[in-house]
């Protein structure tokens, strides 16, 4: 890959110059240059290119003085742009008429689109489909894939009569223009039926067409206009382009193609094989359209099974075939599966190059390199009909795709995009409002807050102002909205995570959305799975806008459904999950009694010992397999890890990324690894690895394919000294790529395999210090079990999704036999019960939709307004808002938006009010809060402002 | 109870009488045409304005009737420079529909035209949907007036081409339809002068036997005068002679029509430049564009032609290479490039122009510019003579209670031609949605229905 460098840096200028021609020479050197015209390849040849036009091309030419000389390597194969000889970008709508002649391909060719997808696949010119299902449905033409206007890229207009004779073309609708007003010249007059609804009818509509043709004249029958328009396209000799799918309809095509006295070419022609003598007998060119794959094909007997070696069977027949895709973008990758059956590269190559250029009259312009010739190229790793992947695209003189062309711009906008993501400390703001609502219903009015270090630093109706504070003036300051129960985060996931899985795994820093969002008054989201799980499922409080301290507190709840599809077990799961939480909150409870009575001895010779029992008991406790033994065995060596794979590692790369990610973790009983690779140069996307494992040698060999290619990981774990003088344990090996490898070393970074749904494997034993003899064992911690103990302490939520009255009476009896005030979801049905279960309740979600919510804040409810939505969250304001319209006290909505809510989910440390210590989530309004008419002038989170580009 | 209350409204609407003196006072007169006036008053006599200035400089007649006062804002009313409502339907189902008049479609009494006033709106430029090849013929109107003859400002004002397909289209039949239409505008041209050459005289038959009339201008024959193209001969037709299905396509060609051409994306725009030039109305022709188009805005600075931003303001666009997403204001790049532009009302929230140009403050146009963008541009775009508060222009005039561009404010006064038209103090239905109190006589159903509705 020594041409990588040079090919940076011309991208770099490409890219400024963009897509028009340079007045300058350059000179392309390639190892094999394939220029099609009669099949000459050039070994170590070079093309000079001037105006956007091929100069000269060979082997031993002068490279004029001041050329730039572009030189991708011995290795590398330069071809022809490939000329596609379909588009696929054409709606499947048509004109009410059979025959329309007149319809131009070009005016619904969208010149400004920028089809970098062609590019990528070497495409520089495609045919553009008027229409298509009639049997004569315009004009086609050819244009380039891209530049910079419409001039530009047009190679020719009106270049083919374009038509279909197979099914497709079979549905022409009965025609019929009513005339407005009726007159006693003109009556309403009634449908006509036009041709055709057989393959018979579409030869007889063919052959009257070549007729009207050749007369000019108007005929009423085909519609105004179609005559003469016919009488141009045969006074130019256009060929006529009609698609025949099925054999006979090949075969008659074929008959009219003798008769006719015009130029017939045959498109799609997937049934041609057994004509092939035919048509190559009577001299009809065929365009091979490779079958659509990737989707159902029909299972009717008389359904075509995709067969890919036609165009090889025509062109052994002596036909002449280009071939085209329905996916225009995978042009090569067709042009090789149409290879099946025996095509040699050199045929298949010309089939997407000169021959669909010469069928469609543009020879002169593109389809082979050729002195005069467009220099439309296109570079590859090797020849393109026997893999050879694509490393360039050059399309009038220019570069105009390379991979590095893609990478370096998204590089860009993610550079862009972190550079927001600011690492400069947090602003100091004092904001004066003419009224502060604090958010638990008190008002300042005027007021002032200090936003300082991330959180409200005091508030009042005088703050000081610290030396390089900016003040900010506005109408009025609310406390950032929560939603208590929405999906923003989740896109779209609807997996429902166990209880010990980790949201905060899922999470990203704030995007657009994510800002919108906060600007829409929203800051902080509980983002719930959608749907419930009978052991419980976790949500996370984050904040979405926020680039850093995103978290507010996770597990923030735990949800429940409490009916059952059987309602005789409605609230089995519940009660099981709380019976459950119950115990092990009873083991800690015991532990913490007998820790309370213990006194410490002054034994100090009996510490070890104790420890050393201890471990051993743990070892037989936890871990039953024999890996645990092995390690009590080599006690002391760190490779005594029994996995020391799984996990999360960041690598330190020598020579391309600075830094990768690889996540991890061993396959189920045997010596297999998967995971993950995160590394921008050899791949865009996520790389899927997999390989073994070998633990004796501790080696690792794992593989996988990325946007770019193979990417291969070969590392041994090995035990390096860090600073601190400790033996640490790495993987050091290469990364390859294709033909770059860099060297790397790797640290882990945590020892889970964060994975949403899934749980996380044995939870990770806290360290254990040496501890005296005689202390209290600390009964086995377990992660999924913590959030249960806490809601049976009081100190995180459970939230249960219960809607009919009797219901609700049952599970607020069950959680109250436990000491816990449930929050209760989707309770339709509570109004009838309000007054019975009010003083057992931990609160209420509600939004709109919901009746009465006015009513329960008046019984002491507390209640707390949620979305159900991604982004919709961004109207939660909206719905409390016109709760208040519909009775609520516009105070009680606000703090079911803020301060309530924060109390109900017990994230009220955090936010929730504009308190002195409370993280600096502020809203500046216009108006009153909750008022229709008031709108967010600018939003705060964490102190700082949130602003959209 | 809605008919009830619908009546109510209407009596409060069809009230106003035009006063042959009106005198408006204002703390803050923005004239849109120069200076603001402090403490301002104004003078309108038989429906334009007489005299403004500062209060001290303007005498009040002794019998002029006086509304407003210090706590207001006076400013140009409104101007929607193109908009489909107020009509039963928005479009026909027929392709080419030159010959249709929307004022057969304008309903009166349609809440539109009462909350246009409620939002300070005084010029509605009403057109066809987009949903057609050709639509009908549009109008102006003032949104106040018992009939539509009494709404109408300029009636036959401006047509409906739209470059955006119509369902079931592509956008290549689309243009093609296009085309086709003058195409066969031409086509009919030809063939009627033939057949008057031919002495044959199909044109006049066919109008006799209509019972269209023939007489006065109608009866003699005039040379075509079209920019682009014409056809020799016409002066042998009488012009009433001409079918009427194709008489107001002939009017496009010669230039004498407006047309308003819907553009939904940037290819779209070369299609209606194109279409307009091969036809000689370039100069005649307004593009009703929406933010998709930004990529076309070069074109159309190129064109000289100027634009209708109706709907978004902000085109979301992505990037093709880079995935990255950035917003593209479209008034912001109209106005750096200096096409002449209106917003319209279309996709806001409410019928609020001031909202929509608070809207593209918010964004970073120009306060100037923004407040003309409702007021003056689509005046000068309509070519009617209001949109500023000069001596001689129609007495059009909106009485705020605070900056326009303020969420706060309202509307406290409506000032059509020297008509007082809105008085929010005496606004039925507002009263009713604001402090629930029920207009007197329209209590006629009892009021626990509605709380068992929403259960």
């Amino acid at each position: 890959m020594k041409v990588s460098t040079q090919l940076l840096a011309l991208a770099a200028a490409a890219a400024v110059a963009a897509s028009t021609p340079t007045a300058q020479s350059v000179a392309i050197r390639a190892g094999t240059i394939l220029t099609v015209e009669n099949g000459r390849v050039i070994e170590n040849g070079v093309v000079l290119v001037r105006d956007g036009r091929i100069q000269a091309v060979g082997a031993d030419l002068e490279v004029p003085l001041g050329a730039e000389v572009v030189d991708y390597g011995p290795d590398a194969v330069l071809a022809p742009g490939l000329v596609s000889a379909y588009s696929d970008d054409q709606g499947s709508r048509s004109t009410d008429r059979a025959a329309n002649p007149m319809l131009d391909a070009l005016d619904g060719y969208d010149f400004y689109a920028k089809n970098y997808a062609l590019l990528r696949g070497g495409v520089t010119s495609t045919y553009v489909v008027p229409s298509n299902g009639r049997l004569l449905s315009g004009l086609g033409a050819m244009v380039k894939t891209f530049g910079d206007t419409r001039e530009q890229r047009i190679i020719g207009s009106g270049i083919a009569l374009h038509g279909a004779i197979d099914k497709s073309a079979r549905t022409t609708p009965g025609y019929w223009m009513p005339p407005i007003p009726a007159t006693v010249d003109v009556g309403i007059g009634y449908a006509v039926e036009q041709l055709p609804k057989t393959t018979m009818g579409a030869i007889l509509g063919l052959r009257e067409l070549v007729a009207l043709g050749r007369t000019g004249a108007e005929a009423p029958e085909w519609g105004l206009g179609v005559g003469p328009a016919l009488a141009r396209a045969m006074e130019a000799k256009l060929p006529w382009r009609i698609s025949a799918v099925e054999e006979h309809e090949v075969r008659a095509l074929v008959d009219f193609a003798k008769s006719a006295g015009v130029v017939v070419v045959i498109d799609k022609a997937h049934g041609a094989k057994p004509v092939a003598k035919a048509i190559a007998a009577a001299g009809v060119p065929v365009i091979y359209q490779v079958p659509a794959w990737g989707s159902d094909h029909g299972k009717d007997e008389d359904a075509r099974w995709p067969d890919y070696s036609v165009p090889a069977a025509l062109i052994g027949a002596g036909a002449r075939v280009a071939i085209s895709s329905s996916t225009p973008t995978r042009l090569l990758f067709d042009a090789q599966l149409a290879s099946r059956g025996g095509l040699s590269p050199e045929a298949g190559l010309r089939a997407i190059t000169l021959t669909p250029a010469e069928l469609l009259g543009v020879s002169d312009r593109v389809g082979s390199i050729k002195a005069g010739k467009d220099a439309d190229f296109v570079v590859l790793s090797a020849h393109p009909l026997q893999g050879g992947t694509v490393l360039a695209t050059w399309l009038d003189g220019a570069l105009a795709w390379a991979p590095d062309y893609e990478a370096d711009a998204r590089r860009a906008a993610a550079e862009k995009k972190n550079e927001r993501i600011s690492q400069v400390p947090y602003p100091t703001i004092v904001v004066t409002a003419d009224e502060i609502h604090v958010g638990d219903g008190t008002i300042i009015a005027p007021g002032e807050v200090l936003l300082r270090d991330g959180k409200i630093g005091a508030v009042g109706r005088r703050v000081p102002r610290p030396a390089g504070s900016e003040v900010v003036h506005t109408s009025c300051l609310m406390p950032g909205i929560i939603d208590a129960r929405g999906h923003l985060g989740l896109d779209g996931s609807s997996k429902v995570p166990s209880l010990d899985f980790d949201l905060k795994q899922i999470m990203a820093p704030g995007d657009l959305v994510d800002q919108r969002v906060a600007l829409g008054g929203v800051t902080t989201v509980v983002m719930a799975p959608r749907g419930d799980s009978s052991r419980g499922a976790p949500s996370i409080a984050y904040k979405p806008a926020a680039q850093e301290r995103q978290v507010v507190r996770s597990p923030a709840t735990v949800q429940m459904q409490w009916a059952d599809d059987n309602r005789l077990n409605s609230g089995k799961a519940v009660r099981s999950l709380l019976e459950k939480g119950k115990s092990y909150k009873e083991k800690w409870d015991e532990y913490h009694a007998k820790l309370a009575k213990w006194e410490p001895s002054d034994e100090e010779d009996a510490i070890t010992e104790a420890a050393a029992e201890s471990e051993e008991e743990e070892a037989a406790e936890d871990e039953p397999k024999d890996d645990k033994k092995k390690k009590k065995k080599k006690k002391g060596d760190p490779e005594l890890d029994p996995d020391p794979v799984t996990g999360r590692w960041i690598a330190d790369a020598k020579n391309g990324d600075a830094k990768f990610r690889l996540k991890l973790v061993p396959a189920e009983g045997s010596g297999d690894v998967e995971g993950n690779l995160r590394a921008p140069s050899v791949s865009d996307e996520l790389v899927e690895l997999t390989g073994s494992w070998n633990r004796d040698e501790k080696k690792l060999l794992a593989s996988g394919l990325g946007s770019k290619g193979w990417v291969q990981v070969d590392a041994t774990l090995q035990a390096i000294e860090n600073e601190a003088k400790e033996k640490v344990w790495k993987l050091v090996g290469t990364l390859t790529a294709g033909s770059t490898s860099s060297e790397f070393t790797a640290d882990r970074t945590s020892k889970d395999y964060p994975v949403a749904g899934r749980s996380q494997g044995r939870p990770v034993k806290p360290e254990v210090a040496k501890e005296p003899k005689g202390k209290p064992r600390e009964p086995r911690l377990d992660p999924g079990m913590e959030p249960v103990k806490d809601i049976l302490e009081g100190r995180r939520v459970l939230v249960v999704t219960v809607s009919r009255g009797d219901e609700i009476v049952d599970c607020v009896t069950a959680c109250s036999e436990f000491g816990v005030k449930p929050v209760l979801y989707a309770s339709s049905g509570l109004y009838s019960v309000a007054s019975r279960v009010a003083s057992k309740l931990g609160g209420v979600l509600v939004n709109s939709a919901d009746a009465r919510t006015e009513d329960l804040q008046a019984r002491g409810v507390p209640l707390a307004f949620y979305s159900g939505m991604e982004e919709g969250t961004i109207d939660l304001a909206l719905m409390a808002a016109y709760s208040v319209q519909r009775g609520m006290s516009p105070d009680g909505a606000l703090r079911a938006l803020t301060s309530d809510s924060a109390k109900l989910l017990k994230i009220e440390a955090r936010v929730g009010r504009i308190a002195q210590g409370l993280d600096a989530d502020v809203l500046a309004l216009d108006g009153p809060p909750l008022a229709p008419g008031t709108s967010i002038t600018r939003a705060w989170v964490n102190g700082r402002e949130i602003v959209t580009e | 109870m809605k008919p009830l209350l619908a009546g109510a409204a209407l009596a409060l609407f069809a009230g106003a009488v035009a006063a042959d003196k009106l005198v408006i006072q204002a703390g803050k007169i923005l004239t849109l045409a120069g200076e603001e006036i402090e403490n301002g008053v104004i003078l309108i006599e038989n429906g334009r304005i007489a005299a403004i200035g500062a209060a001290n400089s303007i005498e009040t007649p002794w019998d002029a009737t006086v509304i407003g006062g210090p706590e207001h804002v006076a400013m140009p009313g409104f101007v929607e420079a193109h908009s489909n409502s107020g009509m039963d339907r928005t479009n026909e189902n027929i392709d080419v529909a030159p010959f249709l008049d929307i004022r057969d479609s304008v309903d009166p009494v349609a809440y539109y035209f009462e909350d246009c006033l409620r939002w300070g709106i005084t010029t509605v430029n009403l057109q066809q949907g987009w949903n057609c090849v050709v639509g009908g013929q549009g109008m102006i109107v003032r949104p106040h007036g018992m009939t539509v003859e009494a709404m109408m400002m300029r009636p036959t004002y401006g047509l409906k081409l739209s470059a955006r397909p119509k369902s079931g289209k592509s956008r290549a039949t689309q243009a093609q339809a296009l085309r086709t239409a003058f195409g066969d505008l031409r086509r009919y041209l030809e063939d009627l002068v033939q057949s008057e050459k031919d002495e044959r005289g199909f044109a006049k038959r066919e109008a006799l036997f209509q019972g269209r009339d023939l007489e006065g201008e109608k009866s003699e024959g005039k040379a075509m005068t079209g920019k682009a193209w014409t056809v020799a001969g016409l002066e042998l037709i009488p012009r009433g002679a001409i079918d009427e299905k194709q008489a107001p396509l002939l009017d496009v060609v010669e230039g004498n029509q407006t047309i308003y051409f819907e553009c939904d994306r940037a290819m779209d725009v070369d299609t209606a430049l194109s279409i307009a030039r091969d036809n000689g109305f370039l100069e005649k022709t307004v593009l009703v564009v929406d933010a998709d188009c930004w990529e076309a805005f070069d074109a159309i600075a190129a064109a000289g032609v100027p634009v209708v931003l109706d709907g978004e303001l902000v085109h979301m666009h992505r990037d093709p290479l880079s995935g990255e997403e950035t917003e593209k204001f479209a008034a912001g790049i109209l106005a750096e490039k200096g096409i002449p532009f209106a917003l319209t009302s279309r996709n806001s929230s409410t019928q609020s122009l001031w909202f929509q140009a608070a809207k593209a403050v918010g964004f970073g146009l120009d306060r100037e510019d923004a407040l003309a963008a409702v007021t003056s541009s689509p005046a000068a775009i309509l070519g009617v003579d209001v949109g500023t508060l000069e001596t001689g222009k129609l007495g059009n005039i909106v009485l705020m209670t605070g900056d326009p561009l303020k969420v706060t404010s309202l509307v406290d006064h409506v000032v059509i031609e020297g008509a007082h038209v809105y008085d929010r103090s005496k606004d039925v239905r507002n009263k009713q949605l604001l402090d629930g109190t029920q207009p007197s006589g329209t209590q006629a159903e009892p009021t626990p229905t509605v709380a068992k509705d929403e259960e």
